[in-house]
């Protein structure tokens, strides 16, 4: 093969590369002359200069599958169980018919690709989960006060401490904030005891927000945190 | 024309098959026949027929919209006719056609599914997993459970919905009979034969 232009990675496969020499040899394909064949494959293989043994070991499975067949015609004919002789090009012969049917499904499935690439569809939409039997209308607030108190009381629970109208303020500590508190004293002192930052009746949201305030300042490298033993005084260093 | 055409459509049947075209839109995706029925009210035969109208409907009028069903679900998608004034507004839309390798793997499984890895590569000569799992990414094939009759239980793969789609049909039964496919290459045997025998009689003719 001298003006051999084709690369091993223009074929898919052994099989591919078979059926190309069959259609260029205008060989019937029921009918392969596989000494010819063999040669052909087998110079294919030699003149591929990038013969990487990842690709190329699937084409040497089928040049040694060739050489069997090749010398088997040499040998007498053998026969089934039924006195049929049997052609050692049999097997080869069916899979290439199927391969070559697959590959001729192949172009179908490449013309409606064609239309299936050139049509939209949309994703599945998403709206937030909204559970119905959670929504409830029509209450009357009283009726609820009065649910709540026959739960408490089953429960030996205080109901005194619910009155119907009672505003439930709601605190608010950002992590932020408490942040700016501490980089705020530490501007004039290098060092704070951390338990210094709360002072009278502290929320607990509060002292958690503070808490978290100075491992941010840990982690951005703004503090150095000293404590002696467990549960004790936190010391916060400027650095 | 369109006055006489609403005539013949009963004036609830129309509101239904609005219904099922707001269905359609709200959700996006592929949306099951019983889903429908069940919304509606209706029996399965009755929602199949109407989206049947409505789907003709809108391939009559040629709308920039079609109904595409797949097994038994029905999906809003554009005319891929007006597809090239759709790119034009879409910037960010790529389509990667799939390589001869996959395409090839695809077809595999389409006829021989439930098929496995090995059975796929025997037919193709060559390892065929980046492709199989391609076609997973893309949503065209699936697994189908492990094959419990064969000898190291083996993952078995199917194609999808998706895959219906692309094929450009409904069912998977409405796939081209494979048998076509390799009789044609018998045809092309007998149009070999032919040609040999009219040569035989051509070279009888000139001994003559």
């Amino acid at each position: 093969m001298k003006n051999n232009i084709l690369h091993l990675s223009s074929f898919e496969g052994p099989l591919d590369l078979l059926l190309h020499l069959i259609s260029k040899n205008e060989i019937d394909i029921y009918d392969i002359p596989i000494v010819e064949i063999t040669k052909q494959y087998l110079d294919y293989i030699y003149s591929f200069n990038d013969l990487d043994m990842e690709v190329a070991s699937e084409f040497v499975v089928m040049a040694s599958t060739l050489l069997e067949i090749k010398s088997k015609m040499l040998l007498p004919v053998e026969v089934d169980e039924n006195e049929e002789e049997i052609d050692p090009r049999e097997d080869l012969v069916a899979r290439l018919i199927e391969y070559k049917a697959f590959k001729e499904l192949t172009k179908e499935l490449k013309e409606s690709e064609k239309i299936y690439n050139s049509t939209i569809t949309k994703d599945p939409e998403y709206y937030s989960e909204i559970k119905e039997e959670y929504i409830v209308e029509d209450i009357d607030v009283s009726l609820l006060s009065k649910a709540l108190r026959s739960i408490l009381i089953k429960h030996k629970m205080r109901v005194n401490e619910f009155s119907e109208n009672q505003t439930i303020e709601t605190d608010t500590f950002s992590v932020d904030d408490s942040i700016l508190t501490i980089t705020k004293v530490l501007e004039k002192e290098t060092k704070i005891s951390f338990f210094s930052l709360f002072k009278g009746e502290v929320k607990k949201g509060y002292v958690i927000a503070t808490f978290l305030a100075t491992l941010e300042l840990l982690k951005m490298n703004m503090v150095k945190l000293i404590q002696n033993e467990a549960y004790d005084d936190i010391l916060l260093e400027r650095i | 024309m369109s006055d006489i055409k609403s005539d013949f459509i009963n004036k609830d049947e129309q509101e239904l098959m609005n219904i099922i075209e707001s269905i359609l839109f709200a959700v996006g995706d592929r949306v099951n026949i019983k889903t429908i029925k069940e919304a509606l009210d209706i029996s399965e035969n009755y929602a199949e027929t109407l989206l049947k109208k409505l789907q003709s409907e809108y391939d009559f009028n040629m709308r920039g919209i079609k109904i595409v069903r797949t097994d038994d679900t029905y999906q809003l998608a554009t005319r891929s006719e007006y597809f090239d004034y759709v790119k034009k507004v879409l910037t960010n839309y790529n389509t990667t056609t799939l390589s001869q390798a996959a395409l090839e793997t695809l077809a595999i499984v389409a006829y021989k599914q439930p098929v496995t890895r090995l059975d796929i590569e025997l037919i193709r000569g060559v390892k065929s997993s980046s492709s199989l799992d391609l076609l997973m990414d893309r949503g065209l094939v699936e697994q189908a459970g492990r094959m419990e009759d064969v000898i190291g239980k083996p993952m078995s793969f199917k194609t999808t919905k998706e895959f219906l789609r692309l094929a450009g049909i409904e069912k998977l039964h409405e796939l081209p009979e494979f048998e076509n496919f390799v009789n044609d290459l018998e045809e092309h045997l007998d149009e070999k034969m032919e040609e040999a025998s009219e040569q035989l009689m051509f070279t009888e003719k000139i001994n003559e």
